[in-house]
C-alpha cells in the first residue's frame, strides 16, 4: 500500500522523503550479522523481519509527508492561493494531523518493541547464567540456518568454539554414540516430540565424559522444522558412579549364584556319580566279557556306545555346572525360556527327588525368546524352583507338586513372556509378602535372605517385572513377566 | 556241576546306570533283571523269585527307605544290597539298621559289588 502512494511521487520529492527516512531511521534496522545470534536466541527470527520490513516503509511515509507538509506550506503562504484552494489546504492539514499520529503512534510501538528486544535479552542472559550455575548447558540449533548458538557452558562442555556449526558438535561426540545421537535427534523431529539422549565425549579422556542432553524439536505451523534445542549436563561421576554400583550388583548376584550351587552340591554330586557309575560297570563289564568265550560282540558294542555317552553326560554337567560358576561379563543373547526351564529343572532333578516333588513343566510349542543373559535368567529360575522346594519342605507335604507354565502374552511391541513358578507349599502369609524382596528377609534358618532381592534385581535388568501371590492350593506363585525379544532375531 | 545263576534285581531310576549295572552283574555269571519304578519291582516281589536286590535310595516316588520298609512290612525276606550317590537320604547305619545286607557307594567296583552280592545271598542262605 505504502510501496504504490510511494511509486506515484515525483523523482526529486521521493528522494527527498527518502532522505529524511534515512535521518530516521539506521538506528532501528537491524544488523543482519547481529540478527543471527541474538535475535535466534529468543526463536525471534520471523518477528525480526516483519519488524524491520515495516520500519523501512514507516521512515519512507515519514520522510514523504514532511515533504508534502513543507511544500503546502511553501503553496500557502500567499493569502490568494490559500482562500482559492481552501480545501485543499485543510485536506492537507487533515492528512498531516492523521500522519502526526501515525508517526507518534510508531514511535510509540519502536520504543515497546526495543523494550521486548531488551528483555528479550536480559532474560536470556538471566537464563543462561542460571543455567551456568546449575551446571547446565543450554543450545539452540536454527533449522533455516543450521548455526548453533549454546551458552558459555555448553561450549565449554562440548569442548567447542563460538559460532561453530553442526559438523563440528557432531565430531565432539563419541564416534560409537553417535548413531543414537543422531537417531534421537532424528525421532524427535519427526515427530515433533522430545528426546533425552545420553552419550560419551570424542575427547579421548579419561575417564570418558559423559554427557546427557533433553530437548525438543520445534515445528512452524506448516509443518517444517524451525528449530531443535536442548540442555546439556554432564554425568560422568553419574555414571561412573552407576557403573561401579552395576559392577558391585553383577559381583553379588555371581556370588549368590555359586552359594545357590553350593547348597545342590549333594545333588550335584549324585547327578556326577551316575554316569560316572554307569561308565565304571560298564568298562568293568567290558572286561569280564573279553574274557569268556565266545564274546558277545553285539554286547560288547553296546557297553561301549553307554560309555560314550554317559561320558558326554557327565561333561554336560561340568560344563553346565562351570557356566554358573563363572563371573563372566553380562550378554544379551536370545534365550529360549521354555527350553532353559526345562535345563534348570533337569540340572535340580535330584534334589526334588530328594524332597519328593514332582516338577511339571507346561509351556506352549514355539519358542519364547527373551534378549538377556541365561546365566542369570537360570538363576532367577533357580532361586524360585528352590523357594518352592523348600516351601513344600517346610509344610512336610510328601509328593508336593512343582508347577513351572509358561506363556506369551501380548502382541506387537508389548509382546511379553509370563512365567509362573507355582508350588503347594506352605504359602506367603501378609507378613512374609510385604517384606517377600528385602534384601536378608528370610524366614528359614540357614537362609541368607537373598534369593528374591537378587531374583528382583535380575528381572529389573532385563526389563521386566516379578510378583508373588497365593494360588489355589494355598501354596505361592511368583509371577515373572519378561518383554519377548523381536521376533526374527532369534 | 555249575551252580545256576543268581536272579538279582536292580532298582534305579537312572536307565543308563541300572543297564549298566545289569551288564555287570550278567558278564559275572548273574542273571540280572531291572526295574524303572518301584511300583513295578513290588509287584515283582510277591513271586519271591529274587536272590537278592540291589537298591538306590534315591527314587522318584519312594525313597529306598520306604522300599525297605515296605519289605520288612511285608515279611519279605530277600537280602538287599544299597548303592546309592549320597548320604543324606538315609545313613549307612539306619540301613544297616532296617536289615540291609550291605551299604555301597557309587561309583562302585564291579569286585565289591559282586563280592557283597555273593556274601548276602550267602548269608541269607545260611538263615534259611
Ligand atoms: N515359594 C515360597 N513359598 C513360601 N514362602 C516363600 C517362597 N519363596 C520365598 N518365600 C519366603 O520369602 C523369604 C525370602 O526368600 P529368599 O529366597 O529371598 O530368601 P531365603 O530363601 O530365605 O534365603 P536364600 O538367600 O537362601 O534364598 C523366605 O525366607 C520365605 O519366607
Ligand atoms: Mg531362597
Amino acid at each position: 500500500m505504502f510501496g504504490g502512494v510511494a511509486r506515484n511521487i515525483p523523482d526529486p520529492l521521493l528522494r527527498f522523503a527518502r532522505a529524511i527516512a534515512e535521518l530516521i531511521s539506521p538506528a532501528r534496522t537491524f544488523p543482519e550479522t547481529a540478527q543471527a545470534d541474538s535475535a535466534d536466541a529468543g526463536g525471534m527470527v520471523g518477528a525480526g523481519a516483519r519488524w524491520r520490513v515495516s520500519n523501512r516503509t514507516i521512515a519512507m511515509v515519514l520522510g514523504l509527508s514532511f515533504a508534502i507538509v513543507a511544500l503546502s506550506l511553501l503553496d500557502s503562504s500567499q493569502p490568494v492561493i490559500h482562500m482559492l484552494h481552501q480545501h485543499r489546504v485543510s485536506t492537507i492539514v487533515g492528512v498531516t494531523v492523521i500522519e502526526l499520529a501515525l508517526i507518534a503512534a510508531i514511535f510509540f510501538r519502536d520504543g515497546d518493541r526495543q523494550k521486548a528486544e531488551r528483555l528479550l535479552q536480559e532474560n536470556e542472559a538471566r537464563m543462561a547464567l542460571a543455567a551456568d550455575a546449575a551446571n547446565v548447558g543450554l543450545w539452540r540449533w536454527n533449522a533455516a540456518t543450521g548455526r548453533f548458538w549454546m551458552t558459555d557452558h555448553c561450549r565449554k562442555l562440548f569442548g567447542v568454539d563460538a559460532g561453530c556449526d553442526t559438523a563440528v558438535i557432531l565430531a565432539a561426540v563419541h564416534p560409537d554414540d553417535l548413531e543414537r545421537v543422531r537417531e534421537a535427534v532424528h525421532d524427535a523431529r519427526r515427530n515433533g516430540g522430545g528426546f533425552d539422549v545420553r552419550f560419551r565425549l570424542a575427547c579421548g579422556s579419561d575417564p570418558v565424559r559423559w554427557l546427557r542432553s533433553r530437548g525438543r524439536a520445534e515445528n512452524g505451523a506448516d509443518g517444517t522444522l524451525l528449530h531443535v534445542a536442548g540442555s546439556v549436563v554432564d554425568i560422568s561421576e553419574f555414571m561412573t558412579m552407576q557403573a561401579e554400583i552395576d559392577r558391585q550388583r553383577q559381583s553379588l548376584i555371581h556370588l549368590t549364584r555359586v552359594g545357590t550351587v553350593g547348597e545342590l552340591s549333594g545333588a550335584l554330586a549324585h547327578e556326577l556319580n551316575q554316569p560316572l557309575t554307569a561308565i565304571l560297570s560298564n568298562a568293568q563289564a567290558i572286561q569280564r566279557m573279553i574274557g569268556q568265550e565266545p564274546i558277545n560282540l553285539e554286547e560288547l558294542r553296546n557297553a561301549i556306545s553307554d560309555i560314550v555317552d554317559d561320558d558326554s553326560r557327565a561333561g554336560d554337567i561340568i560344563r553346565h555346572l562351570r557356566t554358573l560358576l563363572k563371573r563372566a561379563p553380562i550378554r544379551r543373547d536370545p534365550v529360549d525360556m521354555r527350553l532353559l526351564a526345562d535345563r534348570t529343572v533337569h540340572f535340580v532333578r535330584h534334589e526334588l527327588v530328594a524332597r519328593r516333588i514332582a516338577p511339571v513343566v507346561t509351556a506352549s510349542d514355539e519358542p519364547m525368546m527373551v534378549m538377556g543373559d541365561g546365566v542369570q535368567l537360570q538363576q532367577l529360575l533357580l532361586n524360585l524352583i528352590l523357594n518352592a522346594a523348600e516351601a513344600i519342605s517346610e509344610a512336610k507335604q510328601k509328593n508336593g507338586i512343582l508347577l513351572i507354565n509358561g506363556e506369551v502374552i501380548g502382541g506387537g511391541a508389548d509382546r511379553r513372556y509370563h512365567l509362573v513358578v507355582s508350588d503347594t507349599g506352605k504359602g506367603i502369609g501378609p507378613e512374609v509378602m510385604e517384606r517377600l524382596f528385602e534384601p536378608f528377609f528370610s524366614t528359614k534358618n540357614h537362609g541368607l535372605g537373598l534369593g528374591l532381592s537378587i531374583s528382583r534385581a535380575i528381572v529389573d535388568g532385563h526389563g521386566g517385572k516379578i510378583y508373588a501371590d497365593r494360588n489355589e492350593w494355598g501354596g505361592a506363585s511368583f509371577h515373572v513377566f519378561l518383554p519377548a525379544a523381536a521376533r526374527g532375531r532369534t | 556241576m555249575p551252580l545256576p545263576p543268581k536272579h538279582i534285581a536292580i532298582l534305579d531310576d537312572d536307565k543308563s546306570v541300572r543297564t549298566a549295572l545289569s551288564r555287570l552283574l550278567n558278564a559275572s555269571g548273574m542273571n540280572a533283571v531291572c526295574f524303572a519304578t518301584c511300583t513295578s519291582f513290588l509287584n515283582s516281589l510277591e513271586q519271591n523269585m529274587w536272590d537278592c536286590v540291589v537298591l538306590d535310595l534315591q527314587m522318584p516316588q519312594m525313597t529306598g527307605m520306604e522300599v525297605l520298609e515296605y519289605i520288612t512290612q511285608a515279611r519279605i525276606s530277600v537280602p538287599i544290597v544299597i548303592v546309592t550317590a549320597h548320604d543324606e537320604l538315609g545313613s549307612p547305619e539306619a540301613c544297616l539298621a532296617a536289615g540291609v545286607s550291605a551299604y555301597l557307594r557309587k561309583p562302585i567296583r564291579a569286585d565289591s559289588l559282586i563280592d557283597a552280592i555273593s556274601t548276602a545271598i550267602q548269608s541269607s542262605e545260611a538263615v534259611s
